[in-house]
């Protein structure tokens, strides 16, 4: 009741307002230890445009409440924007410490890890970047080997190079909008989930238990239920409102 | 009704009883008129009482030291078939202070309840005490009243005494706002005889102490107390199987006393003057005397700098201050040892500092002297005492070692681990779900993409400019050629061949290299008349033979005419 009539009142005093000056409101809740009120102010921003600082300042706000599980969801959508930003690097990697399920990634080949972590680590504006760079280079060293001003045998070996990098840079882009458009993931925001055999909450269909904080890949989306895959394998369905989707 | 009647018959009776049973308190001394250094018996003794009586003893402690206590004891009597018990506590005191004083009324608290106890009076005979008890008194005697902030007072207790007596306790003097240095605590009491006032006495001293006062203002040193066990005079029996001075002495009666001494009072005044700012306490009269043992080493060996500080007065309560040493000059925290003079009263001793220092470059160094400001009580002023620089000449080292140990690297340690802090800055807002690609990295593809299809438009307009070039050239080349042969020659023949050829070479975009009769025969055959090739083959078959030829002397004065006109018909004809 109390919740709903602060938000009333923001909503008022917020509307028509620009996004820098909400944004600063917020800024000075969370200064003034009112990270509630901050967090409001921020998810109503979040819904009108996209910044990886917004979401640092989000999950922050989460993080003072103790709502682990939407701090690890805010980090989530920050790092996606940003991969590399290291403040959000490391406020989710601290915040993740603090989650209680400890999932164990099955150990990959290094080559595997490596592709995954530059799959990870690079946005597709990069890879959109890398690539021009590559092509354009590719380009321009077509133009010096016409016009004979490069040698022969070095224009060839920095042509094959140029090439394997634009189809390589081209491929990992393909690989990393699919993996953004297809795969849907969410963070378990109830304090603990039982995950069931089968979308109907019966007590003896419980496969397994997970907590605040953990991330999960959604397979399949019923009314109400999602079926589940955890980083390890398990699989499961859990009540779709005690997860928020990436 | 009759219940009723009943628990009023019960109640009553229970009155009755409580009636019986009412608790008495009341306090008493054993004697009313002491001498100073008497103790006094003081009873508390509850009647009917339920449980143990506490008491609260402390409005007594003012005028009163307890010596021992309490003592507790418990009464059970039948009387004709009554019973009265009584708890009794009881104290040993000694008094403070002379003169009429009262104990007062306390605080006894039995269970729940609280009673208070009747106030007494006992009269202490001051001075009396002394005269009274010649036979046993301490005498405390301080050698100055007045004195200075750290300024030693020393205060000798003796004990004077006419009977025989074994010390069973001492209770050693405490003073608020002195500090404290003993100079002799008797381990074995050694009397000499000594007389006062003709009577002759047994003197011992017992202690003797260096007070130094901390603060300024009348300060009092408290009493110092002894247990004793006097020897009682003995009545003589008369005639007595044992009246023999072994059995005396065997089966001697004692009698358990406590002797007081005065308090002492020492008025502090403070300094005449005001301290200086490197003054840090030290009261007396010092010396310093600083040294090094080796002057002269290498870099990386060891100097042993000593300092000396000796004198009388308040050694220990003071410290040296902060001593620079040059820099790249290593420095050990200093061993100290202090060393007392034990034979006088004046607190005297030798206090050593020995650092250890390590030259880590080469050079002369200079030891700055060291100084001590402190007040001489004698002259009533501030002195300065100060050590001789000291000169160390460091020569460099057989090898050059890195000094390394001045600082050990450490990782920063974390305290507490938190999230890190909010961003503040105005962000550069992205309309939601509005992914847009900047248009800098279209066009990285765009100039790529145009990279590839340019190359076909490149060579198209290399070719056409460099044609139109040719052109030009070929145009101009009859025109450049004949200025050429107007002009004299040194050689005629080569002169006029080299014309030739690159008016050819122009003309026809021929290479440059490899032009003879022949080839140039062939290249402008079906171009030209015959007639004119031939022509253009005999005058470069000329030129070339030059002027070694056979027709060499009648052709070099018109060859160069013959092939401006030559070159003129081909001109013509090529265009």
């Amino acid at each position: 009741m109390r919740k709903s009539l602060i938000l009333m009142v923001f909503s008022t005093l917020i509307f028509g307002q620009s996004s820098d000056s909400l944004f600063s409101i917020g800024n000075r809740f969370y200064d003034a230890e009112q990270y509630t009120q901050a967090a409001n102010i921020y998810e109503r921003l979040s819904q009108q445009v996209d910044h990886e600082d917004l979401y640092l300042n989000l999950g922050n706000s989460y993080f003072r409440m103790g709502e682990i599980g939407h701090a690890v969801w805010a980090y989530e959508k920050g790092y996606a924007l940003s991969p590399r930003d290291r403040d959000i690097n490391y406020n989710l990697n601290f915040v993740r410490s603090q989650v209680r399920d400890r999932i164990q990634p099955p150990d990959d080949f290094f080559v595997v890890a490596f592709y995954r972590a530059i799959l990870e680590k690079l946005t597709i504006l990069d890879l959109l970047i890398m690539g021009g760079l590559f092509f354009a280079g590719l380009g321009g060293l077509f133009i010096l080997r016409i016009n004979g001003s490069i040698p022969e045998k070095m224009g060839g070996i920095l042509n094959g190079i140029l090439l394997v990098s634009v189809l390589v840079t081209g491929w990992i882009m393909l690989d990393k909008y699919w993996d953004v458009s297809d795969k849907q993931e969410g963070i378990v925001i109830a304090s603990a989930v039982d995950v069931r055999s089968a979308p109907i909450a019966r007590g003896e269909n419980v496969v397994f238990r997970i907590h605040e904080g953990t991330k999960v890949d959604i397979t399949t989306m019923q009314p109400g239920w999602y079926e589940v895959i955890l980083l390890d394998g398990k699989k499961g369905w859990i009540p779709a409102e005690e997860v928020r989707t990436l | 009704m009759k219940k009723q009647l009943i628990y009023r018959a019960i109640s009553i009776v229970f009155m009755i009883n409580i009636s019986w049973s009412q608790v008495t308190v009341t306090a008493s001394v054993d004697v009313n008129r002491i001498s100073q250094n008497e103790t006094v018996g003081f009873k508390i003794v509850a009647v009917n009482a339920d449980g143990t009586p506490n008491v609260d003893i402390s409005p007594i402690l003012k005028n009163f030291k307890i010596v021992s206590g309490p003592a507790q004891q418990t009464n059970i009597q039948w009387v004709n078939g009554a019973m009265t018990s009584s708890r009794s506590l009881s104290w040993t005191l000694l008094t403070k202070v002379g003169g009429r004083i009262n104990i007062p009324s306390l605080n006894v608290t039995i269970g729940k309840n609280v009673y208070r106890t009747n106030p007494i009076g006992i009269h202490v005979e001051k001075g009396a005490g002394r005269s009274q008890m010649a036979n046993l008194f301490i005498e405390a005697k301080p050698d100055k009243e007045q004195a200075f902030p750290g300024e030693q007072v020393t205060v000798t207790y003796r004990l004077f005494t006419r009977v025989n007596l074994s010390i069973e306790n001492i209770e050693y003097p405490k003073s608020v706002g002195f500090w404290n240095e003993d100079l002799r605590v008797a381990q074995t009491v050694r009397f000499r005889d000594t007389q006062i006032q003709g009577v002759g006495y047994k003197v011992a001293t017992l202690y003797k102490a260096a007070m130094f006062p901390t603060q300024t203002g009348n300060l009092t040193i408290d009493p110092m107390t002894v247990i004793c066990n006097v020897e009682k005079p003995k009545k003589r029996r008369p005639g007595g199987a044992f009246d023999d001075p072994f059995f005396n002495s065997m089966f001697r009666e004692t009698q358990r006393q406590f002797i007081q001494s005065d308090s002492i009072n020492i008025e502090v005044s403070s300094y005449p003057k005001t301290p200086p700012g490197d003054f840090s306490g030290a009261v007396g009269q010092f010396n310093i005397e600083t040294w090094v043992d080796t002057p002269n080493v290498k870099v990386n060996e060891a100097i042993t700098f000593k300092i000396k500080l000796s004198g009388t007065g308040n050694l220990n309560q003071f410290n040296l201050g902060d001593i620079s040493f040059p820099q790249n000059m290593e420095v050990f925290p200093p061993t100290s040892s202090f060393k007392r003079d034990e034979f006088r009263d004046e607190l005297t001793g030798v206090q050593n500092l020995e650092y250890i220092l390590i030259p880590r470059s080469a050079g002369n160094f200079r030891l700055n002297p060291i100084t001590l400001t402190y007040f001489d009580p004698t002259i009533e002023s501030f002195v300065t005492a100060r050590s001789k620089t000291a000169q160390i000449v460091v020569r460099p080292g057989d090898k050059n070692i890195i000094a390394s140990t001045r600082f050990n690297r450490e990782d920063v340690a974390l305290i507490g681990e938190d999230i890190r802090y909010i961003r503040t800055g105005k962000p550069k807002w992205r309309q939601k779900g509005n992914q847009t690609i900047p248009i800098w990295v279209w066009s990285t593809y765009i100039v790529a993409i145009a990279l590839f299809v340019f190359p076909g438009i490149f060579t198209k307009m290399k070719d056409n400019r460099m044609s139109t070039s040719d052109v030009r050239k070929s145009r101009g080349a009859l025109k450049i050629a004949i200025k050429y042969l107007a002009k004299p020659a040194e050689d005629p023949f080569s002169h006029t061949a080299s014309v030739l050829y690159s008016y050819f070479q122009s003309k026809l975009f021929l290479s440059s290299e490899n032009l003879d009769p022949l080839s140039l025969e062939m290249n402008l055959s079906g171009k030209i008349s015959t007639d004119l090739i031939a022509e253009t083959v005999a005058i470069s078959k000329l030129c070339d033979a030059g002027r070694f030829g056979p027709d060499a002397a009648e052709s070099e004065s018109t060859l160069q005419s013959q092939g401006a006109a030559l070159l003129k018909k081909i001109d013509g004809e090529l265009a």
